[in-house]
Formats: structure tokens, sequence, C-alpha cells
């Protein structure tokens, strides 16, 4: 299963790339699961997971979130607008 | 671009038009603007980037949120995106109220979740050509209890 994800704000620098397809094992892996393999390519991104949020979608989401072959995810790291 | 996140440079007039309500005695405008220095360090411009799909409903909620707390009777919020350059305006609030007091209220509850919960990012670009990501407030889900 593939999903694809986009890392912002200064995720991208940390990882080096903005976007990319993620193959997943299982019929219905986790965003949990996501990340744990993101954080096993990235040694960078582990050291900042505390503070990263998970969207699919418009909609923020939990760890135990299921996904969907082709789901469009982001890494959102801690926000700074204004 | 949207209706909340933009590309182009934030207008005024078009906000206020919007808004117009005749049972508002109160209208209060917040810019937030590219400062030109932070932590000592001088900037020279500001690049900024949203989560676009959530940015918008993030800021239409808060928008929503502005009527019924406070009893506002119109809120808009946009943020632009881009490079910008010192002094631009990079955040518009328009509140109109019945009086001061509500509208001034709900245009700084406004601009205060908007800074916790909206997913922008901004980059700082500095004279000798470096360049920032500013640390921020992670982002919490509805049903999450911050850490």
């Amino acid at each position: 299963m593939r999903v694809h994800v986009t890392f912002y704000g200064g995720l991208k620098q940390d990882v080096g790339t903005r976007q990319q397809a993620v193959e997943l094992p299982g019929d219905a892996p986790t965003v949990g699961a996501l990340v744990e393999t993101l954080a096993m390519r990235y040694p960078a991104l582990a050291e900042r997971l505390a503070t990263v949020a998970c969207a699919v979608g418009d909609t923020l989401v939990g760890p135990d979130h299921p996904l969907r072959d082709g789901d469009e995810a982001a890494l959102l790291p801690p926000v700074s607008g204004g | 671009m949207g209706r909340w996140i933009v590309s182009e440079p934030l207008a005024l007039e078009p906000l206020l038009q919007e808004t117009e309500d005749p049972t508002s005695g109160a209208l209060v405008v917040f810019y937030g603007t590219v400062r030109d220095h932070n932590d000592g360090r001088p900037v020279q411009s500001m690049a900024y980037e949203a989560h676009v799909p959530l940015a918008e409903k993030v800021l239409a909620e808060i928008e929503q949120e502005t009527l019924a707390k406070f009893g506002a009777r119109r809120c808009r919020i946009q943020h632009r995106i881009g490079h910008l350059a010192l002094g631009e305006p990079s955040v518009l609030i328009v509140v109109r109220a019945g009086h001061r007091d509500a509208a001034y209220a709900a245009s700084r509850y406004a601009i205060d979740e908007l800074k916790q919960r909206a997913p922008i990012w901004k980059e700082e670009h500095y004279a000798d050509g470096g360049s920032r990501y500013l640390d921020g407030v992670p982002l919490t889900r509805k049903d999450e209890t911050p850490s």
C-alpha cells in the first residue's frame, strides 16, 4: 500500500525532500506505522516527532488513524503563522 | 487561491464591503506585518507557507468562534503565503460587533487562535543570505490534551 507524504516548514529541510511516496506493509496500516517508517528513514525527523502533527486530507489525525491506499498525508511541525 | 489563504497582497477594501453591517457600531481591523528584525538579527524578507486545505478549515472555524463566543456580528480572516517584503501585511483580520469591547476581544481572540492552530510556517530570510524557520507552537487535535 502506498501513501503520499508532504513535509511542511522546517521538516522538509530535515528530511531533504518536500514530498515522498511511502510503501507500507499490510492492509490497514495506521498513521503511527507511517510515522515510525519515516522516523527510521530520517533520524532528523525522529528527533522532532514529539512536536510533529499529522494530517490526512484536511483533518488532523492521531496515530491510530487507519490509512488507505493513495491517501495524502502531511507532517506538520510547530506552527508560526501571523 | 482560497477565501482564507491568499497568495496576492492582502486587500482591506473587499473585506470591508463583504462584512458591511448596519447593526454594528464597532469595526476593528488588525494587520500583522513583516518586521525588520527578530532576536536581534536583521530580517530582509519573510516566506510564508501553509497547509492550505487545513488552514482554510481552521481559519473558517476561528471566524465562527468569534461570533459564538463574543457576539461579533462579522469576522473575516485572511493570511497571505509566499515571499513578503518588509512591512507587507501577512495577516488581516476584520471584526464588526455591536460595541467596541466585543470587537476588540474578538479580534484579539482571532489572532491568538490563528497563531496556535493554523498550519502556517514562516521562514525568515536574512541580509547575509541565510534563512531560518522560526520555532513555533505544536499543533494539537481537539480530542487530544496538549502535553
